[in-house]
């Protein structure tokens, strides 16, 4: 499944593992605590790919192990064809040009010491790319791309509304002229009607200039908005990949129906108490053995909790590493 | 998926035999003849006499025992303010006017000492972040007992005793072990279900919930919310329920009161405000919400951002950024008008 | 916990080896030796003399010899003589060092329970004239210079007044009254020299805490002021107070010095600075060793505090 649609893909991960631990101490072996297991999933050029999942659930640790951020344990991380692991340094550069970061908290993840526009142009600076004059033509563009007043590039970003920070933070990650934006929560420090301007934005900005999107979120309504293809993610795992109407119209994966069914919807009338998932997502310190959802599950069988399930197409373009996958029994 | 495990409504329930009145001193005793919180044209300015800003304005609402109402509004709103005045807590300096009623008493003319008795024994509150909520460094079986020891003159042991059988009534497995943890050894929905646990040491009878559900992922957030309304359900509280998340609100409320810059500017009977809204601004909020089942190409949305009440323009404070806006909008402050049986909004157009 | 000991104290002993090194390096670098006093001393001395006892003594062999033969007698409990007071320096540093003990421990006690209380009344009544009147008594003791302090108060209490003495130690009939009113105006000079920069800080930390979601809960719970400050915010108050305390209790063994040398008290302070002025090399390295040897155990106790006090922190384990 690394190339789907017969084409490289343009940001690829194979059999991808981070794992976190500490040395061993002088009476106390080694602990390892494997945040992402064993993921491949491929983005497409132009594509928007959310990863839905509780928090625990490893998605912002992929995040950044496909941003080079943390050490990856095994398996490889391709852009555009090559190895991350192998690459030679034009193409490491290549790379951090075109792939680019908007962080969930505009409030922490701009300088509140540098005007707006020293923030936006500070990629410009790091690559080298054009001179001071057409540094500041190009601050201006994106300015106006992103929906920013023209005499912002002056101001500071407390001077600035969250909704309008979000927007600094995502013109700063245009800068370079990236081919992938990751976002990680890019929404859920806005206000709600901040959120929906924002989407608009996202959207127009990948018709615009023919983004890949690779989303981390909770908001499983904005991803239903935006994203083309959604992965659920469990304890380091990806559970479900699939194109969005298939994933929120016939889920296969228990775990991700019980998040559908989680979300309150307006006009569904009042909750009933009793639907719940239980429990909380286990520890990676001692994840279950089996399948690492069969603790919460309600299809479990006695297979799950000894088995872990591989990744299955069960229709085109829908995988799920389920032995009791919904719908199909 | 969804559908079968909803039903429209839950008024009613089961008896409320957990709820006796016991030898508390200053339980207060209840007025037949109006509902347990009452407020009127209550209004709150912050700040130092020279400096005061209004935050809240000619607010109304009422809430039986039994009744959520649902606050919602974008930061900003006033409407953690409008919670905190209730319970007594708004930063000082204040100036807090208006009627403001629980039980049949004037909470504003209160002397302090009673209106902190109250707080946690008739009327408690939880909040969003339940990390920075709990003290760190205080076992949580010793921050739920302490209720009882301070209300209820419990002893130590009695008081770590029911710590514990609070611990499990909201659902924490263990809880023997768990009473004696430190907050930072919990997850994050186990950590709510503590505040829970500590609110309702006392059976309030108004729980105020600000945003309880915010900092949660969707599965315990369900958790959460299922706990919140089977308590409601077995103890015949009432609830403010304060969530900028529509959805979460429509899943809780019997009444909601839609606020923006301060002001209420719609109330009225939840599943009737938000399937029929009669103030722009409600029909903007729930407009711009992506729906799962309902995908749109590009999204409604409400141009600017929420306004500061400190700085609220003349006339109706939603007219910068409303689609119907006409002339009049921005001269005159429009009044709360009746616009179907217990609905209400604050729009010149209804007016009209 | 256990190994978090193990390895601090480890720590602790390669620090003071690395510490008795350099000390003993840097005496050894001093224009001079003790055999150049002798010999000024006695200026009959003749130079094939001062050879042979250059060569007794063992003072012409290179230094890292001479270190290597000190710290096997000092690890065996042998710290040499004192030169001017011609007794082993163990019997001179233990009763010098009981006196800095209770005269620092006295006053770090006084002080730090008077900073944490006015610290925390100020920042209770933040604004008002109670907080001004702490700021200005905290500002007062960080910048009086203590032996202008002691002088003062010697004129003040002993010359004028006559109430205490002016300096030295209580003879031992003379019993606890006497040790009180010996220790009354060192104490006082260093509590007043020590409190203002600690009740500032507790002040800050105070009102941080103050601010906090649980002080908001604790209000929302119906607890009273007090049990709200005593059960909730004093504790957190205290972490980052620590720390400070922690590095404080250096200072207040270097600060003690000079009020010791004032006060005529016998203790640590006053040694060194007789042994450095006295050219009693043996002494100053054994005195130096020790104070630094108690601020390393008092830094070690600073660290078991922080996991009584905050239960976040857990020793020898490292944190997700």
């Amino acid at each position: 499944m690394h190339t789907v649609y017969g084409m490289t893909a343009l940001l690829e991960t194979t059999n991808l593992t981070v794992s976190f631990g500490d040395r061993a101490g002088w009476f106390r072996p080694a602990r390892e605590v494997l945040a992402v297991r064993s993921v491949s999933l491929a983005l497409q050029a132009g594509e928007v790919l959310a990863v839905v999942g509780e928090s625990g659930s490893g998605k912002t640790t992929l995040a950044r192990a496909l941003l080079g951020l943390v050490p990856i344990a095994a398996g490889e991380v391709r852009y555009d064809g090559c190895d991350t692991a192998t690459m030679t340094a034009p193409q490491a550069l290549a790379m951090r040009r075109s792939v680019q970061m908007v962080f969930q908290d505009p409030f922490g993840s701009l300088d509140p010491r540098l005007p707006v526009g020293a923030i936006i142009a500070e990629p410009l600076d790091i690559h080298r790319i054009g001179n001071p004059a057409s540094r500041r033509a190009r601050v201006a563009e994106l300015m106006g791309l992103v929906g920013l007043p023209a005499d912002a590039a002056g101001r500071y970003p407390h001077q600035f509304s969250g909704g309008q920070r979000q927007r600094i933070a995502f013109a700063r990650a245009l800068a370079p002229s990236p081919r992938v934006i990751i976002a990680d929560e890019p929404l859920s420090a806005l206000d709600v009607s901040i959120q929906s301007q924002m989407l608009n934005m996202a959207a127009e900005l990948r018709a615009r200039l023919g983004l890949a999107y690779l989303i981390i979120s909770h908001d499983l309504a904005a991803v239903h908005h935006i994203a083309d293809r959604v992965a659920t993610m469990y304890l380091g795992r990806i559970v479900e990949v699939s194109d969005v109407d298939a994933l929120f119209t016939r889920p296969a994966h228990p775990y991700t129906a019980a998040l559908l069914a989680a979300v309150p919807r307006i006009g569904a009338g009042k909750w009933v108490p009793g639907a719940a998932l239980g429990g909380d997502i286990p520890s990676p310190l001692a994840p279950p053995t089996g399948c690492a959802f069969h603790p919460r599950c309600p299809a479990a069988s006695s297979l799950c909790a000894t088995a872990t399930p591989d990744m299955r197409a069960i229709r085109a373009g829908h995988d799920v590493a389920c032995h009791h996958p919904l719908g199909t029994a | 998926m969804s559908g079968s495990w909803r039903i429209t409504s839950l008024r009613g329930g089961r008896g409320t035999a957990s709820c006796t009145d016991d030898q508390r001193p200053f339980r207060v005793a209840t007025a037949l003849t109006e509902p347990l919180l009452v407020g009127r044209a209550l209004t709150v300015d912050l700040g130092p006499a020279h400096d005061r800003t209004s935050v809240i304005t000619g607010l109304d609402f009422s809430l039986a025992a039994g009744r959520t109402l649902g606050v919602v509004g974008e930061s900003g709103c006033g409407k953690s303010m409008t919670a905190l005045a209730i319970m007594g807590l708004a930063p000082s300096p204040h100036r807090i006017g208006g009627v403001l009623r629980f039980a049949g008493q004037d909470l504003l003319t209160m002397p302090q000492d009673r209106r902190r008795q109250l707080r946690g024994a008739d009327m408690a509150m939880i909040f969003q972040e339940p990390m920075t909520a709990l003290n760190p460094v205080v076992p949580v079986g010793v921050q739920i007992g302490e209720m009882l020891i301070v209300h209820d003159n419990a002893s130590e042991t009695a008081a770590s005793r029911a710590a514990v059988a609070l611990l499990e009534r909201v659902g924490i497995a263990d809880p023997a072990r768990r009473a004696s943890a430190y907050p930072h050894e919990l997850s994050g929905g186990m950590r709510q279900r503590v505040m829970i646990a500590m609110a309702i040491a006392c059976k309030p009878r108004l729980l105020i919930a600000d945003e309880p559900t915010t900092a949660l992922d969707v599965s315990v957030q369900a958790q959460i919310l299922d706990l919140l309304l089977e308590l409601q359900r077995d103890t015949g509280m009432a609830m403010v329920f304060i969530s900028h998340n529509l959805g979460v609100v429509s899943a809780v409320a019997d009444d909601i009161m839609v606020m923006y810059a301060g002001r209420a500017v719609e109330t009225g009977p939840a599943q009737r405000v938000l399937t029929a809204p009669a103030h722009p601004y409600t029909a903007g909020l729930i407009a711009t919400l992506p729906d799962i089942g309902r995908r749109q190409k590009i999204l409604p949305v409400i141009e600017g951002s929420p306004v500061n009440p400190r700085n609220r323009p003349p006339g109706c404070a939603f007219a910068p950024r409303c689609p119907l806006v006409i002339a009049e909008c921005r001269t005159g402050l429009p009044a709360m008008v009746i616009v179907s049986p217990g609905q209400e909004a604050a729009c010149i157009r209804c007016t009209a | 916990m256990g190994r978090f000991l193990l390895g601090r104290i480890t720590g602790a002993g390669i620090v003071l080896l690395l510490k008795s090194f350099v000390i003993f390096a840097l005496i050894g670098l001093m224009p001079g030796d003790p055999l150049d006093l002798m010999m000024n001393a006695n200026p009959e001395t003749t130079p094939e003399q001062m050879a042979h006892l250059r060569a007794m003594y063992g003072v012409d062999l290179p230094i890292t010899q001479r270190y290597w033969t000190w710290l096997v007698a000092a690890l065996q409990g042998d710290f040499g003589y004192s030169r001017i007071q011609h007794r082993p320096v163990l019997d001179i540093i233990i009763p010098a060092l009981g006196n800095t003990l209770i005269l620092t421990g006295a006053a770090f006690v006084l002080s730090t329970t008077l900073a944490v209380t006015l610290g925390t009344i100020a920042a209770l009544k933040r604004g008002t004239w109670i907080d001004r009147i702490i700021n200005l008594f905290a500002f007062a003791g960080i910048s009086v210079p203590s032996f202008w302090l002691g002088l003062l108060m010697i004129y003040l209490f002993a010359v004028r007044l006559g109430w205490l003495p002016a300096g030295g130690m209580p003879r031992p009939e003379q019993g606890y009254g006497g040790m009180l009113a010996h220790l009354a105006m060192p104490v006082m000079t260093l509590v007043i020299v020590e409190t203002g920069g600690l009740a500032r800080y507790a002040r800050a930390a105070m009102i941080e805490v103050l601010s906090q979601d649980y002080i908001r809960t604790a209000r929302a719970k119906g607890l009273t002021d007090r049990r709200m400050l005593v059960r909730h915010a004093l504790r957190n108050a205290l972490i980052p107070v620590l720390t400070l305390v922690a590095l404080q209790l250096g200072g207040l063994f270097s600060g003690a010095a000079l009020t010791e040398a004032m006060f005529a008290w016998r203790g640590m302070g006053r040694l060194i600075l007789e042994a450095i002025l006295g050219n009693d090399y043996n002494l100053a390295l054994v005195c130096l060793m020790f104070v630094t040897a108690t601020i390393l155990i008092a830094n070690i106790c600073a660290d078991i505090a922080y996991t009584w006090l905050d239960p976040r922190i857990s020793l020898g384990k490292r944190r997700r």
